[in-house]
Parts: structure tokens; sequence; C-alpha cells
């Protein structure tokens, strides 16, 4: 199943996913992590976990935050929303571990 | 990374023949000012400035025996600064953090300084997510923990000091690539915060004390404040000010360069009020000048200069 841009494109390494995050929070979006484990069509609601990250200035509390998630929900999608504070709308979303596929 | 470090561009000789000119770097000259800035723009200080100045050699050199393939483990790099307040501990510890990231071990140039407050919750189940939070908002650069031994107490087993200090060594040690942290305070309590908490001591790889300052000294710092805030003492009041610092000096909760920090703010409005009073026409120079009736009796300040 295809979700959101990056899905077509080869899967990320965590230097890439830093930068992609590192970029999100420079453009003054706050980042979100959000999981689900059944993922459809039809299913646009995901649990998010913890609050947005509104305070944090560097993509390593992100990737911090991510392994936690994914400690505790294995058998979760997990996907990184960036909220852009201006527009109020979700800017950017990206799958970051799909499972049994990593 | 910065190619002009390698003088030379052949990959293939064994690392001992690749020729490292230090003064070609830019890094290095970078780093080199911060220091020159440092030694200029802080007095006495003389064995600190040292130790800093090593930690920062070090890094250097580390940095470029990494370049040629030397070691690539990254060296301990969280501190513990302890001295009595107003040694400049907190301004050392910015210097410290824009030499990090010029050698490039953070990656922002930000300090977060927090005290017990922000990292200790009210209630069962609230300390780690709020110390997880201030961790997450340091990261990429410097946490600077103020007065860090009020985390322990021993008096309170079940203070929630211990889970924030839990959740710190578990960062301290899984994060080390994300974040440096920097503990601060008296030089007697750190020491029996640290007997307390070993793992936290064995953690730090650098420990700095910073002296008092002594009289002439404080008259150097005085002198740089005034000369930052355009203020002069004129020749006949120096003295007296040296006396009125001098008796400071004894004072029980004397704060180093706090306290003329605040002495000099004293200073400042004696001065105003005066003008104010005198209700004449004044120069520049009058705005500008601190006189004798200027400088407040020693007993006036027993409790004024109190922080």
């Amino acid at each position: 199943m295809k979700l959101e841009t990056f899905s077509y494109l080869p899967p990320m390494n965590e230097a890439l996913l830093r930068s992609q995050i590192q970029n999100m929070i420079d453009k003054g979006y706050a980042p979100a992590i959000e999981y689900c484990d059944t993922v459809n069509t039809y299913n646009s609601y995901w649990s998010m976990w913890g609050l947005p990250m509104f305070e944090v200035r560097d993509a390593a509390a992100v990737v911090y935050e991510l392994k936690a998630c994914q400690k505790a929900n294995e058998n979760s999608y997990i996907k990184i929303n960036g909220f852009d504070p201006v527009t109020q709308a979700q800017a950017i979303s990206f799958v970051v571990y799909i499972p049994n596929k990593g | 990374m910065d190619s002009t470090l390698l003088q030379n561009d052949e990959t293939n000789q064994p690392p001992a023949q690749v020729m490292i000119d230090l003064p070609q770097s830019n890094r290095d000259r970078q780093i080199h000012r911060i220091l020159e800035d440092f030694d200029k723009g802080m007095i006495g200080l003389q064995a600190v400035k040292t130790r800093i100045r090593e930690i920062a050699a070090f890094l250097l050199i580390d940095r470029m025996r990494e370049q040629v393939g030397l070691n690539a483990e990254r060296p301990v790099l969280h501190m513990c600064f302890t001295g009595r307040p107003g040694t400049g501990k907190t301004t050392v510890a910015m210097k410290m953090a824009s030499i990090l990231y010029e050698l490039g071990y953070i990656r922002r140039n930000h300090v977060v300084v927090v005290t017990r407050d922000d990292l200790v919750g009210q209630y069962v189940g609230h300390t780690a997510p709020k110390t997880k939070e201030v961790l997450k908002k340091a990261m990429g650069g410097v946490l600077f923990i103020d007065e860090a031994y009020y985390l322990y107490r021993r008096e309170n087993e079940r203070d929630y000091g211990q889970e924030a200090i839990e959740v710190l060594l578990q960062v301290m040690e899984n994060q080390r690539d994300d974040l440096v942290v920097i503990m601060a305070g008296y030089k007697d309590r750190m020491d029996e915060f640290f007997s307390s908490n070993p793992g936290v001591r064995s953690r730090i790889a650098h420990h700095i004390d910073f002296p008092d300052y002594n009289l002439d000294e404080l008259m150097q710092i005085s002198d740089l404040m005034l000369k930052q805030q355009m203020y002069y003492l004129d020749t006949a009041s120096i003295e007296p000010y040296q006396k009125l610092v001098a008796s400071q000096m004894e004072h029980e909760h004397f704060s180093n360069a706090r306290t003329i920090r605040n002495l000099l703010d004293l200073l400042k409005l004696r001065h105003a009020n005066r003008l104010f009073n005198a209700n004449k026409p004044v120069t520049k120079d009058d705005l500008a000048r601190l006189d004798l009736p200027d400088i407040p009796d020693e007993t006036l300040i027993e409790t004024g200069s109190d922080n």
C-alpha cells in the first residue's frame, strides 16, 4: 500500500530521516509522531504519540521519541507529521516505519 | 569535513605521512579566535582558561585524528563546573558551547539553562516526561543544569529528583552524540551529590573548579563592566570604591562578579539621583562620571547587595 509521497521512494536510512526531520523543524513546523496498526484506505485516524514537539530544535529528539514509540508499538505503522502553526494545518506527512519491513 | 585540513590529497598514503597543517585550517583559526576572545573577555580564572584550552586542543586534535582514520570514537564531553556564585560558570558554559559547536561536536550553538524545578515533577509519574521534555529541547546543543545537587535530596527517599537523575543518566549515556550536559554548583555540595550518585560522576569527563576572584581581579571586572556601560569612576573615588569592594568580600553572601554588578547598579542609581536632585544643566561628562558621593556607605548596602 502506498502512503504519501515518500512511499514511492526507496526506504530512508537514519541519516536521511534525520535530515528530513531537521528540514521540517528549520521550516518552523512542529513534528508529531502518529501510529496505527490497522492501516487501510478507510482508516485515516491514527493515534498520536505524545504531543507535537513544538519546542524541539534538533531532529535527534524526534528520533529519540520515534524509537520509544517503535518499542512500545512493534506492530504499528508509524508516521511523522509536520504541523504548520501559521496555516494551522499539517504540512508534511510521511510514514517512517512499517512493521516487519523496517 | 574541512578539506583544507588535509594538505596532501593522496588518500592512498599511509596516515603517518599525510601532512596536516595546524594553522592552515579554518576551523582551527575559528577556535583560536574564540579562545582569544575568552582570554581577553574574562578576567582571572587562569586555571579554568588553561583547562578549557586543553579541552579545546584535545577536541581539535581528535577531529584531525578522525580525519586521517586514527580514532573514530567520540570522547565523553559531559562536564561539571564547580565554584561559588558569580565566578563565571554560566558564561564559560556559553563559551564552551561555541567551541563545541565550531568543532562540530554539537549541531546547534544553544545552551538550555535549567534548575531542579524544570526537571522534577510535582506528583508521581510527572517527573520522567518533564525531564524528557527538557532533554528533548536541549538536544543538539548543551544542557546546563544549575545547582545540580538539588536534584538529589538525601533526607527524602521518595523524592522525585532520583527519577530525574535516572532519566538524565540514561540519556547522557545513550544519546552522547546528541547532547552535552554541563552541571554546575558549589564544590562541596557537588562532591556530596557525586558521592551519593557515583553513576553521575563516572559519566562526567571534565571537572573544572572555578576559584573566587581576588580584589585586584574584582577591580578589573568593575572596570570592564563600567567601560561596557560607558561609565567611569573619577580618580578620587577609585580608592573608596576599592575599600567598599574589599568590605563586601568579607560578606557571607558575597557572590563575586554578580555582587560587583549589583554594586555598580547601586552606584548608577545614586549617580542618577544626585544629578536629578541637583536640578542643574548637565554635561555629557557628568552623565558618564561616577563621583565620590555616589559611593554608598558600606553599612548602607549590608542588606542591599544581598541577592
